[in-house]
């Protein structure tokens, strides 16, 4: 079994790709189940089950090289040890102008990569989460899933929408730093309804950004996994379309998939989210190389 | 649906005379040789006859589920994993049905099965294949064989059907370049191949942006449909074993068979890659309601 994300075999290295995948299976306090440490080895080998020529984008992003990066080493003893490895890499692949595409892992990995971002000089984050992500502290920690938006949104500017659920103090702090979106009800489509546009989306934001999506966003219908049970999640296509709409306004740096919990037994989460991997390289691709040749 | 699970002969030369003139067969076809990602479809047409039965007694609405008197042929045992044997054994079934004036109706099995109906068709240029699917299917050849499920359409094109694909949402470049040319990318909704055989796909989002009239163009009379159910979301049928997100609704579907039957004869049809090991009895029950609809209602359709 091959360790690469869509494909059987790596570049040489990932300065012959033009994105790398990062696995990070970081687990420290999943707000709902443990498990997401075991999530990127279940994407990478759904991921071999995926077709890689992606219809609706118009290409295959794996032609010109996709390079598989070994998870980095996470050091749970304090959170700065936890966190450093995560944002080293994002600063040192998109740094060397690679796009990066991160799998995570629990969604308090964005508190890893939005350290690299920053480093670099700073981009805008594109949140998308079930749970708006703006609480201070959650068990005594300040890096967990709940949390890791007001993390990012401390460093960089931050748009958060999607989200279905919302404590008081995380609406609070979202109010004043002016960085909710549009919510899940607004973003679903569905008869009558009036549609929030991506304008809505990435208002605000500078020209790069970071697309940081926790798959819990998605309808349990959708991705049926532990922990995901709250109705009125978003649908593949309404998501799908979002991302196609950010990428259409946006210079999208890199991208992470993060808040997958796989459930034993049942290989559709995983799949789920290899191939909204498969979409986010896709647009990624067509973005740079807007000629739409593979190779 | 008199005996779903025991094989039942085919009626006697001249039976069919007697028969209504689009009285249903069904062919069972337990055959899972090449299924890649989760196994178990060979288990899928005792899964369905089950929920014949049900279907039979609980109509979807007028005209739905009569499915009294059908035939249920078990075409092979579930041990064959020969492709050569189970197209054999497949052909010669679905010829016996149309030797006796019923309409034939394959369940899977795995996607290769169609392989197996279309072989009873003689004249392929004249019958278009109407195909269901999340999967291109277009492969020349996939793990070392040309008659896996990923195949399917390939083989069809061999034999020279023209080819109409709906909801298609995953391909490989290969399979796209070899049947529509270089350079056809699909991010327009419909691709187009001129032939011969003719074919062209419509993609899962042009069919979603009304596509369908204009895939449906020059599209022949008589046609054979062929519903892999990932072509559905795995929201309302979870049970197959290449699950893809952002399917079809069951009404979806129905509404696409109906406009593609609108003024053509179904001449036979099939159902397949329903995988039990997946499932928690709905696609079973769901993959019946289509079995049912495309015996039934297929012929009330208004032409």
């Amino acid at each position: 079994m091959t360790d690469c994300f869509l494909t059987a075999e790596n570049p040489e290295d990932a300065a012959h790709a033009w994105a790398v995948v990062l696995p990070v299976p970081f687990d420290r306090c999943a707000a709902k189940a443990p498990g997401a440490r075991l999530a990127p080895a279940a994407v990478i080998a759904a991921s071999q089950q995926v077709e890689t020529h992606d219809l609706e984008a118009g290409c295959d992003p794996t032609v010109r090289g996709l390079f598989t990066a070994p998870p980095p080493e996470l050091d749970y003893v304090t959170e700065d040890a936890a966190l450093e490895p995560i944002g080293g890499a994002v600063e040192a692949h998109v740094g060397a102008g690679r796009f990066a595409l991160l799998l995570g892992g629990e969604s308090a990995v964005l508190a890893g990569s939005a350290r690299g971002l920053a480093r670099l000089g700073g981009c805008g984050v594109v949140r998308l989460e079930g749970v708006l992500g703006c609480e201070d502290v959650r068990h005594g920690l300040r890096a967990v899933p709940r949390t890791a938006t007001r993390r990012a949104a401390e460093l960089l500017p931050v748009r958060s929408s999607g989200w279905r659920l919302a404590a008081e103090g995380a609406r609070a702090f979202a109010g004043a730093k002016d960085l909710a979106g549009p919510d899940a009800r607004r973003l679903a489509a569905r008869p009558g309804a009036t549609l929030a546009t991506a304008d809505e989306v990435v208002a605000g934001l500078p020209q790069d950004v970071w697309l940081a999506i926790d798959l819990g966003v998605l309808d349990p219908s959708v991705l049926p996994m532990p922990g995901n049970l709250e109705p009125g999640g978003l649908a593949y296509a309404d998501l799908t379309a979002l991302l196609a709409a950010v990428f259409a306004s946006r210079r999208v740096l890199g991208a992470e998939l993060t808040g997958l919990c796989v459930p034993a037994g049942d290989v559709l989460p995983a799949f789920v989210a290899a191939r909204l991997g498969l979409r986010v390289l896709a647009l990624a691709h067509r973005q740079r190389y807007p000629a739409g040749a593979d190779g | 649906m008199a005996r779903a699970r025991e094989k039942i002969e085919s009626p006697a030369p001249g039976a069919g005379a007697r028969l209504p003139p689009r009285a249903c067969g069904i062919v069972a076809s337990p055959y899972e040789a090449t299924a890649s990602f989760v196994a178990g479809c060979a288990f899928g047409p005792e899964a369905i006859a089950a929920e014949l039965e049900a279907a039979a007694r609980t109509a979807l609405r007028p005209g739905f589920a009569q499915v009294d008197g059908w035939t249920w042929v078990e075409a092979h045992h579930r041990s064959v994993v020969v492709p050569d044997v189970m197209r054999r054994d497949v052909g010669k079934w679905t010829r016996e049905l149309l030797g006796a004036g019923r309409l034939p109706i394959l369940v899977g099995g795995e996607h290769t099965v169609t392989a197996g109906a279309l072989a009873a068709f003689d004249d392929a240029s004249s019958l278009t294949v109407v195909q269901f699917d999340a999967h291109a299917d277009l492969r020349q050849a996939y793990e070392g064989t040309p008659w896996n499920h990923a195949c399917a359409m390939r083989r069809a094109l061999d034999r020279g059907h023209p080819l109409l694909q709906v909801g298609i949402r995953s391909a490989v470049r290969e399979e796209i370049d070899e049947v529509y040319g270089r350079g056809a990318d699909g991010s327009r909704g419909l691709l187009v191949r001129r032939g011969p055989p003719p074919a062209r796909l419509l993609t899962r989002s042009g069919l979603r942006e009304g596509g369908l009239d204009d895939a449906l163009r020059g599209v022949g009379e008589r046609i054979y449909v062929t519903i892999d159910l990932d072509v559905l979301d795995p929201g309302c049928a979870p049970g197959v074993g290449t699950p893809e997100p952002d399917g079809l609704s069951f009404w979806e579907l129905l509404d696409a068979l109906e406009r593609v039957l609108a003024g053509r004869t179904l001449a036979g049809a099939d159902v397949v890659e329903l995988c039990p090991a997946r499932d928690d009895g709905r696609t079973a029950r769901l993959a019946a309601r289509l079995a049912a609809w495309l015996g039934t209602a297929a012929s009330a359709v208004e032409r």
